[in-house]
Parts: structure tokens; sequence; C-alpha cells
């Protein structure tokens, strides 16, 4: 497994490093825009402000991870490619972990690095330009993180917390799937399909919340929360076999792949 | 070793069977000629030995595991070098230290051996080599892992005439008691020497599996003048001083085989198979 991932690592690293440096031009444009008005009013960036970024920088963050994994099976696009790789002398199994590792890697460390370097930039810019109090986002970042963990551990907030990391590794696994499935252009072709199941989750989701918490016209407001809480329970449980699937799926796919 | 049991393959989009009912078996041993014409499905084939392409119905499997599973243990005993591939912009140095721990028999003697009578050695820069060079480096690498079967696709391709000996001379080093090479080919007049079995293909399936044994004890291959007439004789074509004859061999007496005449008699006359298969 380690010449595999060693192996692998090599063969990707044309990819993974576009990847990368992708993702650090994305991060440092988006700070270069948010700091365009401070700039120009060669004013301070404020503690809160950063703290704000910090929370779209979570969500970017979460994002560019996507991107990772739906480059898993990236450089099987021609017969010729894929042939070396599948003719390694590996069981399948290996071969799946070893790409699902580099996309994990990447993806979350990786890309966070490529975020306090564009961060790193970003301040270096600050202090050039305004010349004082210069703030990094990373704080905030890890703040709204903390926030995230927190409501893991808050009874009131962990259904809808639970919900949202269920939908997000769902997201992940699903991508993962996307790569085995389309050899090209895996991530944009995701985002459609992706869309689209979101949008018709949200609507049946929506329909059962507003039918069966819209009826409790006179009831008490405890049995609304209660089975709002219980939906988001019940849809988290689903996305995370929906999420086993996509990862059952995707590695059925690369094991019966062939060259045609 | 290798057995193709009753195999069926179409391709998805193809309405044509390539195989149907195809059986065939490889040996340890030898080295396989792998011959047929355009379109009959000699690289499928390869590529279904080692399992890259799966077959509708019947196996094909290597020591009785099948190898479209493509698991380590089959994986390791098979390499394939494709008709066309690509080369990391790496030294081979490095592409070496890579990919060897894969092949537990790797040599390193016989990639040195090879990769010298090919002129080239391990400093070489994979990605600035012409197609014909990278050609050389991959067949080194392939026979020096020292896989009980190696499957080539058209090898000679892309290679000049000096090159061709230097292949013939790395390929008979590489060859031993335990291991088996297919050598799918048209340019049959390269490997001819080096053959010991032939598979000819056609395409309704298999058309003859002889080794040259047989085939030398079974034919004579002979030149005689445009007038000559022998009962005996099987197929014959014109050629520049005379014409070229397959003829029964009663004398016992082996001659040299006439790979590309006896290739074009059978597809002429592929009742001539039914010699080599023992049917007649």
């Amino acid at each position: 497994m380690g010449y595999l991932l060693k192996q692998q690592t090599f063969v990707l690293r044309s990819s993974l490093s576009h990847l990368l440096l992708g993702t650090f031009i994305f991060f440092l444009c988006y700070f270069v825009f948010l700091s365009l008005r401070f700039w120009i009013n060669k004013s301070a960036i404020d503690v809160r402000t950063s703290d704000g970024w910090g929370y779209i920088a979570l969500f970017i963050y979460g994002l560019t991870i996507a991107l990772a994994y739906s480059m898993t099976f990236t450089g099987l696009e021609t017969r010729v490619k894929v042939i070396g790789f599948l003719m390694t002398p590996c069981n399948p199994i290996e071969k799946y972990l070893s790409r699902v590792i580099i996309a994990t890697v990447t993806g979350f460390v990786g890309i966070l690095l490529t975020y306090f370097l564009a961060d790193g930039v970003r301040m270096l810019l600050d202090w050039a330009i305004v010349g004082k109090q210069v703030h990094s986002t990373i704080p905030g970042f890890f703040n709204a993180l903390g926030d995230f963990a927190e409501g893991l551990t808050d009874t009131r907030d962990f259904p809808a917390t639970i919900s949202a990391l269920a939908l997000w590794v769902y997201s992940l696994t699903f991508f993962i799937l996307c790569s085995s499935v389309f050899r090209t252009k895996a991530f944009i072709k995701g985002i459609g399909l992706y869309n689209l199941f979101v949008i018709i989750g949200l609507i049946i989701v929506g329909t059962i919340l507003f039918l069966v918490v819209g009826n409790y016209d006179d009831g008490d407001v405890g049995d609304r929360e209660d089975f709002f809480n219980a939906t988001m329970v019940a849809v988290s449980v689903i996305l995370w076999l929906f999420s086993a699937l996509n990862v059952w799926w995707s590695y059925r796919n690369f094991k019966q792949s062939t060259i045609l | 070793m290798i057995n193709i049991q009753n195999i069926d393959f179409t391709y998805k989009k193809g309405k044509k069977k390539v195989y149907t009912d195809f059986s065939a078996h490889i040996e340890a041993g030898g080295i396989y000629g792998l011959l047929g014409r355009n379109g009959t499905g000699k690289s499928t084939l390869l590529y279904i030995i080692c399992g890259l392409l799966h077959p509708q119905k019947g196996a094909c499997t290597l020591d009785g595991i099948d190898t479209s599973a493509r698991m380590a243990e089959t994986l390791k005993d098979i390499f394939l070098v494709p008709e066309e591939f690509e080369l990391p912009a790496t030294s081979m140095r490095r592409y070496v230290e890579i990919n060897k721990p894969f092949y537990p028999n790797f040599s390193e003697e016989l990639l040195d051996y090879c990769l010298s009578a090919f002129d080239l050695d391990r400093t070489v820069q994979l990605g600035e080599l012409s197609m014909g060079m990278k050609k050389k480096a991959f067949i080194s690498f392939a026979l020096a892992t020292n896989t009980r079967v190696l499957l080539m696709d058209e090898p000679t391709n892309g290679l000049d005439i000096p090159s061709k000996s230097q292949f013939r001379k790395a390929l008979a080093s590489a060859a031993s008691e335990e291991r088996a090479i297919v050598i799918s080919t048209h340019q049959v007049k390269d490997v001819e020497q080096l053959l010991d079995q032939f598979i000819i293909i056609e395409s309704d399936g298999l058309l003859v599996q002889s080794s040259a044994a047989d085939i030398t004890e079974k034919f004579r291959f002979d030149m005689h003048d445009l007038s000559y007439a022998d009962d005996n004789e099987l197929y014959s074509r014109p050629s520049f001083s005379g014409k070229e004859t397959i003829s029964l061999n009663t004398s016992g007496e082996d001659t040299p085989i006439n790979l590309d005449l006896l290739f074009t008699a059978l597809i002429e006359k592929p009742e001539l198979a039914k010699y080599l298969n023992n049917e007649k």
C-alpha cells in the first residue's frame, strides 16, 4: 500500500499541484476582492470582519474538498492512461483506497495549507497597503469550525448540526462516485447532478415539514420543534446511508471498470 | 498456466462478436506468436488475458484464478506492453525505483542488460525520448520484471531496423522455462526466428494453435521453379525466384518455417488448419 501511495502520488503530482495552485489563486482572489474597499479607504480590517470571512472561508474549504474528491480517479481518461493503473499489481481495494487517501490528504491538508498561504499573502498585502492592524482570518476560520463542533455536543443544535454534517459527508462521497462514473469533467457534471438531487431532496423534506409542522396551528411549539428535530435526524440517517451507498457504488464501478 | 475457456466477447457498441466460444491455452517456457488479420481481436485477446476486458461468457484463468478480478496475486505475474503507452517525464532510474517494488522477481541485471542492448542507460530522461526510444525503455523494464506472463502488442512497431535486432537479442535473453511470452504482431519477419508456439486467429475464432516443432514435423517449406509440381503440395504462391510451397512433410526432414507463407496459406485455405489441429 505504501509503494502504491508513493507511485500514485508521483503519477498524480501534476494534477494535484494544479488543483492546489488553482485553490490558492481562488482563495487569494477572494481575499483581495474582500480587502479592496479597505485598501481603497486605507482603513484597517477589524477582527469581527475577518471572523466573518472565516465562516465564508470554511464554506469554500468544504467546497474545494469536494473538488479534490471529484478528482479521485483523475488521470484515467484514456485507454493508454488507465492501463498502467489497472495493471499495477495490487488488489482493487488497495488501488481504490490509495486514490481516496490521496484525495483526502490533498483535500483536507493540502487545501488548508493553500488557504493559510493565501491568507498570509493577503496579510502581507494588507500590511504593505494599509500599514497597520493586520488581522488573519485563520482564527475566524477555526472559530467557525469550533461553533460547528459545539453544535454536535449541544442537545438543542444537535439535529441541525448532524444533518449538516451528514449532507457534507454525502456531498463528498457523491463526488467520489461522480469521479468513478465520469472520466472527464467529473466536478462540473457532479455539481449539476448534485444540485438536482439536493433540490429534489429539499422539496421532499420541505413538503413534509410544511404539511406536518404547518398543521400544528394550535399545537404546542415544543411539538413542532420535536418534529423538526426528528425530521433532521431522520434526514441525516438517510444521508449517512446514501453516503455508504455512494462509497460502495464507486468502488464497484472502479473494480468492474475495463478499458472500453 | 493460462487457460482461456469458451469465452464470448462483444464490444458494447459493436454488433459483431469478436469471440464466440473461443478457447486456447498458454504454457510456461514458450514464446507465442499471436497472429491474425486486422480486426480479428489480437489486442482484445491480450486485454482479456490480463483482465482489462471482461468476456461476457467463459473465463480466462492464470493457474486457476480468474484474471478479470485483477487481484494482486495474478497481476504480479502478468506484464502487458500495449501498442500505445505513456511514460512519465522522469528519469529511467526514478521510474524503476517507483515501479519495481510491485514485481518480486524484478532483475536489475536483466534491466541493465536490456537497456545496454538498446543503447540506453538509467540516466535517460523518459520525457525527452522519441516514441521508438520510449518503447525500448519500456520493453527493457517489461523484460526485467520477470513476470511469468509477458504480453506484447506489436512490440516492433516504431522500432528502426537495428532496434528490431536489438529487440530480438533482449527478448532471447529474457526468455526462460518459467516464463510465457506472447507477442501479437503483424510484422512476423521481425520475430519469427524467436517464436516456438503459434496462435493464429481468424474472424470466427481460433484457427490454429500449434508449436513450431509440430508445424515442421507436418509441413515442408520450400522454394521451387514455377513448373515444379508435387502431389504432396498443399499450397503455393509465386515469388521473384520461382514459387514458395508448403507440402506435407513425408521425408521427416525439418525445414525453416516460412511464417508469412504459412499465415497466408491458412487464411486462404483454412482447411490446412486441420492438419495442424490433428483433425486430418
